[in-house]
């Protein structure tokens, strides 16, 4: 793109910063509702079917059957033993963007067109009015402007679009979703399903609710999109577009529309604020290839650049009105980061069923959602966590001689034992300690100042998981199972990859960033509404949450334009 | 990086002296190419994987690790995804071995019989040396992996399918 453009011609009505789960969603609301929208989007394109270059290959033909070359492993040593030549080409580039950690902390990102939407293991909860209900019950972070009902719609809205596979479960604690038929349980699953809600009354196993496609509905197929075909390789990219990507779905929707246009290769340096005005008129963008600074204008802003990054742009949005980042008189911009514990595992082992076995592949798997401290408080830690379960009874054989006796072993493999593999996402408390800022000298090679991490675990986390770990067993004990094994990873925070906070909603505006429509409460016209705008995390998976909430703040925004109050 | 290539390259010309024994010749060059130039497992070090394999992976009923190309998977992992200290350690520890089989039976690898072959390789699992218990834990899990990820062996023995288009959780089980 030329940059000695016209400024009218660097002018639209809206900008939306990022084009990952997010970001194409407030890209398609406003191209469906006519309005000109420029997509900034820091990493190189990634188109549909055409970008996926791993997209269903068998093992034996991918280059050393998915080891990644030393030379290439050498670009990505951030991201370690995950580079994998599957989908290293999604991954994150040593140099790009260098943080700080003044506590550990592990940052994953995806930089390119479709963000995390190439990488996401697609599970899909609605929160619930436990969780919007939390912090003001159990007395921690602040109260949210917004409650269930006020989503509800704008979950259907979304649900209906991507696609989501799943049962109606007629719950409390995790509202209904609009569905498709439900990938099946596992033996194994069943079995463990019965005996946990014949012997729990609190506890509910359920089919994982996932954006898959498993009856297509007219909607799906005019974005171009296909039943799953059970391939097990979503983060590659699907050229079925059988779950849920903005590259499959919101991308190319809001491109037909002819109202958006997505630039690559702009990584958003701040947003640019004017004091007479009293708004936001546009942002500064650097050019990833030139590395030149180039100005966008627009009279709607939305910032979507996963969490971190949108706590970082504004941050670094200062002016003589907002001299500590935009909007953040309060000073809790950064703060009350929190994200989810997903430390824990246990995996347990069934004798029985021998004569059962699995075939196909399923991308599903079985879910209980929080079951501590619901209704009232029962243990002596805050809130909960969900349990997220896998299954299998694989072929097995024995590898440890040599010789005819390995080949014929392998030749000739059996069923091994049932296994069931329960990982814990457990709430954590938003705290003004655990947050994020930009360093005051580092930079990266764009001059944007780095990123500094300041997250710990806190005691409530610990409790947490050493319930988790013990429930479970209890769990696993009561269905029969012979065996089980309890790990905790002790990974740092960010590897569970539900990082949120830091640019919460609240009431007011002196304890926090957005108001009820993710409006940053003192630059009406700027947006916020990826999981940055959290204000508690809950325990269920976010990004339908964090959709449901750009499409409802993208509609605002429309109506808002439409008075003339923006 | 650089350095640790020289350091292990160094450690390289005892046995490279020792395989010259072996009446193959020697090209000390190729051990010093870089990644992308020339093979950095020379010929004779080749031959050896691929005897290896063959020794671990014999051929049972058309299937083994030669027929299914194992050997060239093998050569391509070393050279291009290991790193330069892995590289070095199973060159010299492919020296070694062969200067083991001419210790214990008076040939080379190539030459023992299947058993001899077995005899040498488990040594190695079973000694004392971190070394030569490496190299054998590397060269049997990647000629392992090689095997099971290949096409025959997944469709015919594993029922791997791309896009089987399905899931069914609870089979019954006929006739295993
Ligand atoms: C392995 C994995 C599994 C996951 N599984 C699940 C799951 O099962 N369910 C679930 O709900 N969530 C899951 N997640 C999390 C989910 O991916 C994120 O919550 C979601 O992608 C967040 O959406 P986003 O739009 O905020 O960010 P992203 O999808 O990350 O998109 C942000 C985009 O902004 C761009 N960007 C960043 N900075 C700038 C800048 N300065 N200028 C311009 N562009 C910028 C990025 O390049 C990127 O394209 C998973 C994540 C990972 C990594």
């Amino acid at each position: 793109m030329n940059i000695q453009t016209s400024k009218s011609d660097r002018t639209y009505d809206a900008i939306v910063i990022g084009s990952g789960i997010t970001g194409g969603w407030a890209a398609k609301e406003f191209a469906d509702k006519g309005i000109n929208t420029l997509v900034l989007e820091r990493g190189r394109d990634v188109e549909h079917q055409k970008d996926y270059p791993t997209a269903s290959k068998p093992p034996w033909e991918l280059e050393y059957r998915g080891a990644v070359s030393a030379k290439r492993k050498a670009e990505y040593s951030y991201v370690g033993k995950f580079a994998r030549a599957e989908n290293v080409h999604f991954r994150l580039k040593d140099g790009e963007q260098p943080i700080v950690t003044e506590k550990p902390f592990r940052w994953v990102r995806g930089y390119h067109v479709g963000g995390k939407s190439l990488l996401w293991a697609r599970k899909t909860q609605r929160w619930s009015e436990f969780d919007f209900e939390g912090p003001a019950r159990d007395g921690y972070a602040v109260d949210w402007p917004i409650r269930y009902k006020d989503l509800e719609p704008w979950y259907d809205h979304v649900e209906k679009f991507i696609g989501v596979v799943g049962n109606r479960d007629n719950l409390d604690i995790l509202p209904d979703s609009i569905v498709q038929p439900a990938f099946e349980l596992s033996h194994i699953e069943k079995h463990f399903q019965s005996e946990i809600m014949r012997q729990y009354k609190d506890r509910h196993v359920i089919s994982s609710r996932m954006a898959h496609l498993t009856d297509p509905q007219q909607i799906h197929k005019d974005q171009g999109r296909y039943r799953c075909m059970h391939q097990k390789m979503c983060n590659r990219g699907c050229v079925f577009g059988g779950y849920f990507s903005s590259n499959a779905s919101t991308l190319p929707w809001a491109a037909k529309t002819g109202n958006m246009t997505l630039r690559p290769h702009s990584v958003v340096h701040s947003i640019i604020y004017d004091e007479q005005k009293g708004k936001a008129t546009g942002v500064r963008v650097i050019d990833a290839n030139t590395h030149e600074m180039i100005e966008y204008y627009a009279r709607v802003i939305f910032l979507n650049a996963s969490t971190f990054n949108s706590n970082a742009i504004l941050l670094n949005s200062t002016s003589a009105r907002f001299p500590n980042g935009l909007g953040n008189d309060s000073g809790v911009l950064g703060k009350y980061v929190a994200w989810h514990n997903t430390r824990a595992r246990v995996t347990g082992w069934h004798k029985g069923f021998k004569d059962k076995k699995t075939l196909g592949k399923t991308p599903g798997g079985t879910y209980i959602p929080r079951f501590r401290n619901v209704h009232k408080q029962d243990t002596d830690f805050l809130r909960g966590y969900s349990v997220t379960i896998h299954s299998s009874r694989d072929l097995e054989a024995d590898k440890n001689v040599i010789g005819s006796e390995l080949t014929e072993n392998i030749l000739n493999p059996h069923l091994g034992d049932w296994e069931i593999r329960m990982l814990m996402t457990g709430e954590t408390i938003p705290i003004e300690e655990n947050h994020v800022r930009l360093h005051e000298e580092k930079t990266d090679k764009y001059g944007i100042p780095q990123i500094v991490f300041s997250c710990d675990w806190q005691e409530n986390d610990m409790k947490q998981l050493a319930d988790f770990h013990q429930q479970c067993g209890e769990m696993l004990d009561k269905a029969g199972f012979a065996d089980f094994k309890a790990t905790d990873s002790g990974r740092p925070p960010g590897s569970d990859v539900h990082e949120m906070g830091g640019v919460r909603m609240g009431r007011s505006e002196k304890t926090s960033i957005l108001n009820e429509w993710n409006q940053v409460h003192q630059c009406k016209n700027v947006f916020v509404t990826d999981g940055s705008c959290m204000t508690s995390t809950g325990t269920q998976n976010p990004s339908l949450t964090f959709m449901a909430l750009t499409a409802r703040a993208a509609n605002y925004a429309v109506e808002e334009m439409k008075r003339q109050n923006l | 990086m650089s350095m640790n290539r020289r350091e292990a390259i160094k450690g390289l010309s005892l046995g490279l002296a020792q395989i010259s024994g072996l009446g193959l010749s020697v090209n000390a060059y190729a051990l010093f190419q870089e990644r992308d130039g020339d093979p950095i497992i020379p010929a004779q070090y080749r031959a050896l994987i691929s005897q290896i394999a063959d020794t671990l992976l014999p051929e049972v009923d058309g299937k083994g690790a030669l027929a299914q190309k194992v050997d060239v998977f093998l050569v391509n992992l070393f050279e291009q995804c290991y790193e330069e200290d892995k590289q070095a350690l199973l060159i010299n520890q492919l020296s070694h071995l062969d200067e083991r089989a001419k210790k214990d039976f008076q040939k080379s690898f190539g030459m023992c019989s299947q058993e001899q072959r077995e005899t040498l390789l488990i040594a190695f699992e079973q000694s004392d040396d971190d070394s030569e218990k490496e190299f054998f834990e590397i060269i049997k899990k990647e000629t392992i992996k090689g095997f099971e990820t290949s096409q025959v062996i997944l469709e015919q023995h594993y029922g791997y399918q791309v896009a089987p288009g399905f899931f069914k959780g609870s089979v019954d089980i006929t006739n295993k």
